[in-house]
């Protein structure tokens, strides 16, 4: 998102609430030169789509099609005394797809719309074709409203620039295209104040098969708390070591939940005996980051130590 | 440059340290003979620019110079070849800096420069001369070429453009543009520089493409800007 001092209405929570906004689930194809398979999948609460779950994912041979539809039910509250485009005025709404590590970025989907014009709800369907060996890290993709087409007799305080841009109908989704390993599976809680800073949550019952993801196992990171603002996740350029005691600590219990409930699978993991786990589950990423930093298994103790060197050498 | 799989050809940070701190200090033997075929394809046609910049001083000079290496550069990793997929991996410039052509950054910036080899990926030289290219690319060597000689445009402008990636990537249909139109309308460093500063302040509000004229109606408003001293 952009940082911006708004010189301008533009749209926040409350328009959002009553232009009304839905999605609908996602159809994602993946097609090589062999095969061709599709999904249905909602997006969930991390809006993150793990291209790297699909076992016929390959970056550098799967075309990927994201198709996706998406209702405003009142456009027109875009408009009139509460809204933030003048009357007569044109509005777009853009969807772009942007991708800082693929240093890439497209506007795929435009619609545009007069008030007059638009007197029942706004169906936008998109269609994002996202091409073999041309993107890697993390995609996003983002609505913004614009101004299409200014109204020559407004000199309100509302836009009224071709182009300018007016806020975000909802947060981005974000694709992941190289694999589940390459995210830290972390979400933003608020515990208030006097509560933890961070939690783990662990909700898979066969760590063998459940993905390495938020939905199975995750840190839950209180942004109320005072220290939060030193865990930023987003700020992962420069050293920190107090937010590498927290990451190390938080990884050293999962190994230590897995040890002490999965003791099966916790072997499997200390002796390398991966045929059973599933393609970027939480014990293969457990067997992947044991032996990419070497933590040393071999006791309890000696876990905090190596596991502590070896964030600090991912997160450096 | 015929087909290889670049996609292997990648190094990461923590090795391209190992391995940068193992290279000698007075530049001998920084080529361990790693990927000949590679290494055959781009070190000919790209020392002979870099031995002729070494004779060079002024900063006007090493420009000209690097745009020189960057154009051979960008026509033997063309994107026909290169997928944007690698061209936007940092290890892979590590690797061609580290592996392929150490001896050839270490001639251009006449020493171990950390930055230019393997640290800061808006520094590793390979790439930034690479990306410089492309982002001035105007569908045509020549045209391209013709473009980035123009006076308006210095080792300044590559850091301009370069590093300015934003937060969401370039916006490679705009730093085309604005190229193409600093050229045109003639404008001097300073003027080049005001319009980026311009447009960085800009962009935040506006989305170009949705422009008056688009991009190029965009373009155009920022030169009229700047030409007239007028800020809106």
């Amino acid at each position: 998102m952009r940082n911006k001092i708004p010189q301008y209405p533009m749209l926040n929570q409350k328009l959002i609430q009553e232009i009304g906004i839905k999605e609908n689930l996602l159809d994602i194809t993946y097609e090589t030169d062999d095969l061709k398979q599709s999904e249905q999948i909602a997006v969930s609460d991390s809006r993150l789509i793990l291209l790297g779950e699909y076992e016929y994912w390959d970056p550098h041979k799967t075309v990927v099609t994201i198709e996706r539809c998406i209702t405003i039910t009142n456009p027109q509250k875009l408009y009139g005394e509460t809204g933030i485009i003048p009357d007569g005025a044109e509005v777009g709404i853009a969807s772009e797809f942007l991708s800082s590590s693929s240093q890439q970025r497209y506007i795929f989907k435009n619609v545009t719309f007069l008030p007059q014009s638009q007197t029942g709800p706004l169906v936008i369907k998109q269609r994002l074709v996202l091409n073999k060996n041309t993107y890697r890290g993390i995609g996003e993709i983002v609505d913004f409203v614009y101004i299409a087409r200014k109204t020559c007799q407004y000199r309100g305080r509302k836009a009224n620039t071709n182009g300018a841009v007016l806020g975000y109908l909802c947060n981005p989704i974000k694709i992941a295209f190289d694999g589940v390993g390459s995210l830290f599976p972390a979400l933003l809680a608020d515990f208030g104040p006097n509560g933890p800073l961070w939690e783990m949550r662990f909700n898979s019952s066969d760590p063998s098969t459940d993905p390495f993801s938020d939905d199975y196992i995750c840190i839950l990171l209180n942004i109320s708390h005072r220290r939060y603002k030193d865990l930023k996740i987003t700020d992962f350029s420069r050293s920190n070591a107090f937010r590498n005691e927290v990451f190390s600590s938080w990884i050293s219990l999962a190994y230590f939940i897995i040890y002490s409930e999965y003791r099966e699978v916790f072997e499997d993991i200390s002796t390398g005996n991966t045929e059973e786990f599933g393609k970027n589950s939480i014990a293969q990423w457990l067997y992947y980051f044991k032996t990419t930093f070497l933590v040393d298994l071999s006791k309890p103790e000696k876990w905090t130590a190596s596991i502590n060197t070896a964030v600090h050498k991912l997160l450096v | 440059m015929n087909e290889m799989n670049f996609g292997k050809k990648l190094l990461s940070k923590d090795e391209s340290q190992r391995l940068f701190e193992q290279f000698s200090e007075n530049g001998n033997n920084l080529y361990k003979g790693e990927d000949p075929i590679l290494r055959k394809e781009l070190f000919l046609p790209l020392s002979q620019e870099v031995e002729r910049s070494k004779l060079l001083g002024s900063k006007k000079e090493k420009y000209k110079s690097d745009i020189f290496v960057g154009m051979k550069l960008y026509e033997l990793l063309s994107p026909l070849h290169l997928s944007m997929r690698i061209a936007a991996s940092d290890d892979f410039w590590r690797y061609l800096s580290i592996k392929v052509l150490p001896d050839l950054v270490y001639a251009r910036w006449d020493g171990l420069k950390k930055d230019r080899f393997w640290e800061k990926p808006n520094r590793i030289w390979l790439r930034v001369i690479w990306w410089y290219v492309h982002l001035a690319w105007q569908n045509d060597a020549g045209v391209t070429m013709d473009c980035l000689n123009d006076s308006c445009f210095s080792t300044d402008t590559v850091a301009q453009l370069v590093e300015r990636s934003g937060r969401h990537g370039y916006r490679i249909d705009l730093y085309r543009c604005m190229m193409l139109k600093a050229k045109e309308n003639q404008l001097n460093q300073e003027e080049f520089r005001a319009m980026m500063t311009l447009n960085t302040i800009r962009i935040v509000n506006i989305e170009p493409r949705f422009f008056n004229g688009g991009v190029s109606g965009y373009v155009d408003n920022l030169i009229e800007t700047i030409k007239n001293n007028v800020v809106e």
